[in-house]
């Protein structure tokens, strides 16, 4: 079984920010991500992530990040996304999709939804449809 | 006992309240640590097995069979985990409101065979606070309990929030169970009313809004 094609060899190396409060998770997400080819940024939370968007603001493509976090919710983490750049593409983790299918519309096109738990394959795929359509 | 220590004594009524209340931070801090902890650790294991797929040989399907039914095992602990920790602590009324979180509520149970609670909402509901939706959702949870049929409705007009929830048959409700459910719309200050199959709660608030929503 071999992992998908990695994306830098079709599309060029595009940079993702992975925002995850578990550490051990968001390095494993970080390491798939790297040898699938893409360029990883990572924060530990919302306020980190925003701080490293603002420094890479032209880097980054997509950002992954999970939805319950403490410090800042992800819904609220979207949404300054959203502001500071609405077009870059969101994938969110969740165990609960739930909340996110409800409020999808509010960040417009580009959002992807990974149900915690996912396999890499669903990682790498549902990453290359959002930065097909971002 | 007198006068002063007999004064600290809680009332009956103060009594049960502060038992739901420090049930409810237990059931949410259950909640979290099924999502924040279990589900997080549970969601690296799945990961963690995804990435053995590819050292499978090739062409040992025995392998990938095992594989995919472990794979299938995660997928099912980690919706046993988030439907447990739904039912402790809705993180859907948290993010997006009580008429959504009883519309999902709804939809959840009537996926389960044999049951069907339909929904309607009418008026809007972004002024409602946290605190009385979680009133009216644990209200909800707990009088839906063994209802086979029904319904779940929620309107907002003229400064009046009310839930009503209709079964076809008697709801299923001990003395005990009415006495909480009584506490719970107190301390929101609603009343409630109980009928053998309806139970309505009603909650006087200040800011109304136009608007109107109907869905299953």
């Amino acid at each position: 079984m071999e992992r998908p094609t990695p994306p830098s060899q079709v599309t060029g190396a595009r940079s993702i920010l992975i925002v995850e409060d578990y550490k051990e998770l968001r390095s494993l997400i970080a390491e798939i991500l790297r040898e699938a080819g893409y360029r990883v940024f990572e924060a530990a939370n919302g306020a980190e992530g925003l701080s490293l968007l603002q420094k890479e603001a032209e880097k980054l493509n997509l950002v992954v990040t999970d939805l319950a976090m403490p410090g800042m919710d992800g819904h609220v983490f979207a949404e300054e996304i959203h502001q500071a750049r609405p077009d870059i593409g969101i994938v969110f983790m969740s165990a609960d999709p739930q909340p996110v299918l409800e409020r999808a519309g509010d960040w417009g096109d580009g959002i992807g939804l990974l149900r915690k738990p996912f396999t890499e394959e669903e990682l790498i795929a549902c990453v290359q449809n959002v930065l097909k359509g971002a | 006992m007198k006068g002063p220590d007999r004064d600290k004594t809680p009332k009956p009524g103060e009594l049960v309240r502060q038992l739901i209340e420090a049930q409810d931070e237990r059931y949410e801090a259950i909640a979290r640590l099924l999502h924040d902890d279990f589900g997080q650790q549970l969601a690296a294991i799945g990961i963690l097995l995804s990435t053995l797929k590819r050292h499978l040989p090739p062409g040992d399907s025995e392998s990938l069979e095992q594989f995919e039914r472990t794979r299938q095992k995660i997928v099912a602990l980690g919706e046993s985990m988030r439907e447990l920790s739904n039912k402790l602590h809705s993180s859907i009324l948290e993010h997006t409101g009580i008429a959504v979180a009883l519309r999902a509520y709804c939809a959840e149970l009537s996926a389960r065979p044999g049951i069907r609670i339909l929904f309607e909402s009418d008026g809007e509901f972004d002024t409602v606070p946290l605190r009385i939706g979680r009133g009216l959702y644990r209200i909800a949870q707990e009088s839906l309990t063994g209802v086979a049929r029904g319904s779940v409705r929620i309107s907002f007009a003229d400064r009046q929030l009310e839930m009503a929830i209709e079964s076809e048959t008697a709801l299923s409700i001990s003395p005990l169970g009415l006495a909480i459910l009584r506490q719970r719309a107190n301390s929101i200050g609603a009343a409630l009313r109980m009928e053998s199959s309806r139970l309505t709660v009603s909650v006087p608030l200040k800011t109304p809004r136009p608007g109107a929503q109907t869905t299953e």
